[in-house]
């Protein structure tokens, strides 16, 4: 039986030390460009580099579902919504709130130090994997024979995610009033002679009523 | 020098750490949105690592839990990323911004 064992480990070690850094890169770039494309492209490289560690652990069709979902799919949603924002997507910066960021970072980097310091002595015995380790064959089997209801349950969330991202996206006239103070504003004007209308009408039903009876 | 799995959770707990801190730091909306993406890239390079050295059951069969929980990860995220950027596009259309610090529409 063959088994998953990389052609060397010395090729194991260099792949994830190069994709680790990538990743890693990838991260800084995204939280660190000003400009949000330039971010988009940190996440991007941030969603390759990862796609290339799953690989190196086996995980071949979630290597795959990554490249697919996460490059393909969100990483081109997100450059599209910047581009239909165009300037506006870049917020200016100012000094507000500096030291809640700084007590944040300092959160964060106590956290984070706890971690590193408490999983570098994780040790676990490496198991043997067959070729099928991963592929989609063996997971599709897995999510269909026991994750069957979860999954049913993800397609119903992403057609929840579609409909709500329809209705909140699609944005309603009534709500420019919020920021368009302006009276001479065209969906007023269009609204204007509205009340007039309806009460004729109103007077023209009462009329005829009147000339029924 | 081999790879052990304390390698794929240092990693995953330092890009963790660092897409907590832009999401605390950055205030672009759309950059938050993407710090929540790394750091639930970062959970399912965990699981996916666990489920590497997790060893077969009593039966013999390899075990693929891992996986299959990463997945579901990667299908939340995406609806979580169209909700959000949704979300971002209903904030520029009311205020012509994307500061998370102008969306307080409900303290007003």
């Amino acid at each position: 039986m063959p088994t998953l064992r990389p052609p060397s480990t010395t090729l194991e070690t260099v792949v994830f030390v190069f994709f680790a850094a990538l990743a890693v890169l990838g991260a800084f770039g995204t939280i660190l460009s000003r400009n949000p494309i330039r971010a988009a492209v940190g996440l991007f490289v941030h969603i390759v580099a990862l796609a290339a560690l799953y690989l190196n652990l086996g995980a071949h069709f979630l290597g795959v579902i990554q490249l697919l979902v996460y490059a393909g799919a969100v990483v081109v949603l997100f450059v599209f919504v910047i581009m239909l924002l165009g300037p506006a997507a870049n917020s200016p910066k100012d000094g507000r709130g500096i030291g809640s960021r700084g007590a944040a970072l300092i959160g964060v980097a106590g956290i984070a130090a706890g971690l590193i310091s408490t999983l570098q002595y994780v040790r676990l015995p490496l198991p043997e994997r067959t070729d099928s380790f991963g592929t989609m064959n063996v997971v599709g089997s897995f999510l269909f024979k026991q994750g069957v209801i979860p999954f049913e349950m993800i397609g119903v969330t992403l057609v929840i995610a579609v409909v709500g991202a329809f209705a909140i996206a699609r944005g309603k006239h009534e709500r420019r009033a919020l920021t368009d103070p302006d009276p001479t504003a065209p969906e007023k004007l269009a609204e204007g002679p509205e009340p007039d209308a309806k009460s004729a009408k109103k007077t023209a039903a009462k009329q005829s009523a009147e000339g029924h009876s | 020098m081999t790879i052990q799995i304390s390698h794929y959770l240092i990693l995953s707990a330092l890009l963790f750490s660092i897409g907590a801190a832009g999401f605390l730091v950055r205030r672009n909306s759309l950059v938050a949105l993407m710090c929540i993406e790394l750091m639930l890239n970062a959970v399912n390079l965990t699981l996916i690592a666990f489920n590497r050295w997790m060893p077969a059951n009593a039966g013999g069969a390899v075990p693929h839990h891992g996986h299959v929980f990463a997945f579901f990860v990667i299908a939340v995220a995406a609806a979580e990323a169209a909700l959000g950027l949704a979300i971002v596009l209903s904030l520029y259309r009311i205020r012509k911004v994307v500061r998370t610090d102008d969306a307080n529409l409900m303290k007003e």
